[in-house]
């Protein structure tokens, strides 16, 4: 069978003749994907063959810009999206993931980094573009739909089951938020699973070995650190911890303010309310950030056309690294809190991973060999391994791989508050999922029906200290004495680190209902209306997406025209050059209208008006390269 | 070792043949639940003992979740899925009770009635009372300290520490040092041996307490929930 993802292949092509017809052809293997819902990158892999592999587009990248960008016409995801961040920098959402299940308050501090505006509000964020409000799992959703888009073009067939990955240290909220993001992108999200282990999953089906494996996972806005033990295919988890609030984009906000500072100090330049400048300056010290990971020294240099000057200076990597150390020293806490939780002494692990585009840094990789002792791996791209990873968890679901077997653990302790504000703890922090626990619950008035509990998840020992996941109300009691009724709940944290609550009164063996509040998510009603939402845009902005796409081509096809144009200009007859110089003009033109269709049909017209020449400059081309060969390639001889 | 017996007399819920509790119906499939009520060493197929190998746990830990994990079940009904769902949580719950032994003596106290209760009923052990009370103020004494007093306080602090963890590591080899007795003694023995291994539980729960407020006061990470076993 061939395989036809090696090598560039021309236009999106449907390759379902190459899917399905596989091996034992009992019956088409259910499809789900695997989804890396990345800070700054998503991408989505599946399983081929007994091997998981990234969806590519057709110029072979992989990574998904995790930019939404909202246009007059629609909205637009990827690189297209990224482009626009630095010409209308208020339409354009980056970094959405940081405000995934976090309330207004949690981000206040940092919004003055992002270009967007965000509604002042006691709920959850909503983030404002131009007259409509969006939560984050609705710009999630549609990265995730753009995804979604991309493996059915590249599968041929329609994707409705995913896969998608979280940071292990996700808090309940932020995992929902996650799969509500899944669900209102028209996905069937089968599991959340966690990043790092996700990495593990994807090293394990490649290496095969065994033994105690620290992953290091430190991305675009976030970082993990898990400690698995690998034996007989099962993957165990034995700790885990993070900050979901770490990771690369730190690195160049530390950047970004020292070039304001410096534009400031040097020039008498305050750029730090110029939303567009200054996502100029965070692509351009990005740039510079990750070259400097192969190189000593760089050039920054970011031409402000608006203030008559370019700023210009050198950045050696040891100027990144004096700027960058206090947030890497951020990472190695945690780090030493999962070795203690694992039970683990530090030399009894076996092996370090390093995941995410973040550990490509050096001074990351010396403070982890620092820490571990040990020279850290990685082997698999670390901007890739989570979704292949998450492509093989997957396939363990959709009954295809059945020799492995992820137990994965909950990464905060999860407790209610009681009396006074303290905080009973259920389900300890690092209990391996599936995990459940009871805890009886008496009313303290007579004939009282409702009881109301607040369930919050964290390590301190005070409610408020904690996060606040929800407030449940227990319903249905029937009416008896203060004190006498007796009212199971069940906390079930299932495979997802998803918790569920249900009710029992136990001396009438009524079934309280439970109506849950909360704290920082979408009601049942939101996600249902926001699909509905969904599908409305969705044409909208599949009429955006195609308008770029033909905008695209035509801008490839016009330039192609030119240079042939010049290159045949010996070729060509007065008659003919006319005709195609009137099919670039109406192209041109074409080009600068909204309507998809016109402009496909203008580009259509000069490829026809160029045939000739094309094939022409195609022979001439050939002959020429044939010379070359003969001079070049024949003396070794056809050796086949 | 301490292999339970086949099961007899189960009847799978499905198709009524005879099937073991927390396995697949050999007939039908079908995936059974534990029996309501098992305890966490039936649950992992052990008969009730407080010395356990702990590789052996592992092995009868990764094997039973093999069998029975909800990753496995997706595609089976509801029914048995929900039945997966409840056995893999006991099994979890049963692993992370039993893999440790200051939680198995816990776990054993609560089934025999004589649990410790949520706060664990910490009691100071009597020859430290005295060395417990100096220690507090010698933690108040740091918080206030100047530069030159603090290194003093802190080294003796720190000495205090290293007793103390000493001590709860102690309290530990105590209570495992009972474990043999406990499996192979009759029962008034066994309600004696469960008498002192709480009272030193009582004493670790106090250390603990003491080794946490020793590591805030000297701000390192504290380790006063793990145990050294």
């Amino acid at each position: 069978m061939t395989d036809l993802t090696i090598g560039v292949s021309p236009g999106a092509r449907p390759r379902a003749s190459t899917e399905g017809g596989g091996t034992d052809g009992s019956r088409a293997a259910e499809l789900v994907v695997g989804i890396d819902l990345g800070t700054t990158n998503s991408l989505v892999a599946y399983m081929d063959r007994g091997a998981p592999r990234v969806i590519r587009d057709d110029e072979g990248r992989g990574l998904v810009p995790s930019v939404v960008a909202f246009g007059a016409a629609g909205s637009v995801v990827g690189d297209a999206a990224r482009r626009m961040l630095v010409r209308n920098a208020e339409r354009a959402v980056y970094s959405v993931k940081r405000f995934m299940g976090k309330g207004f308050e949690d981000v206040r501090e940092e919004l003055r980094y992002f270009p967007f505006h965000v509604t002042p509000s006691q709920e959850i964020v909503r983030i404002r573009i131009g007259d409509r409000e969006l939560t984050p799992p609705e710009i999630s959703a549609l990265i995730l739909r753009d995804l979604r888009v991309r493996a059915e073009r590249h599968l041929g067939r329609s994707v409705e089951k995913a896969v998608i990955t979280v940071p292990a240290y996700f808090n309940d909220a932020q995992r929902q938020a996650t799969k509500d993001a899944g669900r209102i992108a028209g996905l069937d999200v089968l599991r959340i699973v966690n990043e790092p282990t996700a990495a593990c999953l994807a090293y394990g089906l490649q290496r095969r070995k065994e033994g105690v494996i620290a992953v290091y996972d430190l991305g675009g806005g976030t970082f993990d650190i898990s400690i698995l033990r690998v034996k007989d295919g099962v993957f165990e988890v034995l700790s885990t911890n993070g900050d979901t609030h770490l990771g690369g984009d730190d690195f160049d906000r530390a950047l970004v303010d020292l070039v304001v500072d410096e534009l400031r100090a040097r020039h008498g330049v305050d750029v730090a309310a110029e939303a567009e400048t200054v996502q100029e300056i965070r692509l351009g010290v990005e740039a510079a950030r990750v070259l400097l990971s192969s190189e000593e020294r760089t050039v920054l240099a970011l031409p402000l056309p608006q203030h008559g000057l370019t700023y210009r200076r050198e950045l050696t990597r040891a100027e990144l690294e004096a700027a960058i150390a206090p947030i890497v020293s951020r990472t190695l806490g945690p780090c030493r809190s999962a070795i203690a939780d694992s039970g683990l002494r530090a030399e009894e692990i076996d092996e370090v991973v390093l995941v995410g585009g973040a550990t490509r840094t050096p001074l990351v990789r010396r403070k982890v060999q620092e820490l571990f002792g040990r020279t850290p791996h990685s082997e698999l791209n670390p901007d890739e391994v989570v979704a292949l990873g998450a492509a093989v968890q997957a396939d363990i679901l959709a009954g295809g791989t059945t020799h492995m077997l992820l137990l994965d653990v909950t990464p905060l302790s999860l407790g209610i508050e009681t009396l006074g504000g303290a905080v009973s703890v259920l389900i300890p922090r690092n209990t391996t999922v599936p995990t459940s626990a009871n805890e009886s619950f008496t009313t303290s008035v007579d004939g009282q029906s409702v009881v109301d509990m607040h369930v919050v998840q964290g390590e301190r020992d005070l409610a408020k200290d904690n996060r606040s996941l929800a407030r449940f109300d227990l319903r249905g009691i029937p009416p008896m004495p203060a004190g006498l009724p007796r009212i199971e709940v069940t906390f079930l944290i299932d495979a997802n680190g998803i918790l569920s609550v249900t009710a029992k009164e136990v001396r009438s063996g009524t079934q309280a209902s439970v109506e849950v509040r909360p704290t920082y998510g979408l009601s049942e009603d939101e996600v249902e209306r926001m699909i509905d939402e969904s599908l409305e845009h969705a044409e909208a902005d599949v009429r955006a997406r195609a308008l770029i796409d033909a905008r695209n081509e035509a801008d490839t096809v016009l330039r192609a025209t030119e240079k042939a144009l010049v290159q045949g200009t010996e070729l060509l007859d007065p008659q003919e050059a006319s005709r195609i110089r009137a099919a670039v003009d109406a192209l041109a033109g074409a080009r600068q209208g909204e309507d998809p269709a016109a402009i496909r049909e203008a580009t259509a017209q000069v490829n026809e008006a160029t045939q000739r020449l094309a094939e022409q400059l195609m022979d001439s081309a050939l002959r020429n390269t044939l010379r070359e060969r003969r001079v070049v390639d024949l003396p070794a001889g056809e050796g086949r | 070792m301490g292999e339970v017996s086949e099961q007899n007399g189960s009847k799978c819920w499905s198709c009524g043949g005879g099937a073991a509790p927390g396995d697949v119906c050999p007939e039908c499939g079908r995936l059974q639940a534990f029996a309501a009520g098992a305890d966490h060493w039936t649950v992992l197929g052990l008969e009730r003992r407080l010395a356990l190998d702990r590789a052996d746990l592992g092995r009868r830990f990764h094997a039973l979740n093999r069998r029975l994990h909800p990753d496995y079940f997706r595609l089976r009904s509801p029914e048995e899925q929900a039945i997966s769902l409840e056995a893999s949580a006991g099994v979890n719950a049963a692993y992370r009770a039993l893999r440790d032994p200051v939680s198995r003596v816990e776990y054993l106290l609560e089934l025999e009635g004589m649990g410790l209760g949520a706060a664990g009923q910490a009691k100071p052990p009597a020859d430290l009372f005295e060395e417990i009370l100096e220690l507090q103020e010698a933690r108040m004494e740091l918080a206030a300290a100047g530069p030159d007093e603090a290194p003093a306080l802190r080294a003796r602090l720190e000495s205090a520490r290293a007793e103390m963890a000493s001590r709860r590591s102690g309290a530990e080899a105590e209570l495992v040092a009972r474990f043999p007795e406990w499996d192979q003694g009759d029962a008034a023995t066994r309600r004696r041996l469960l008498g002192a291994m709480r009272d030193i539980l009582a004493t670790r729960a106090y250390l603990r307490t003491v080794l946490r407020d020793l590591d805030a006061a000297l701000s390192v990470p504290s380790d006063g929930g793990q145990t050294d076993l």
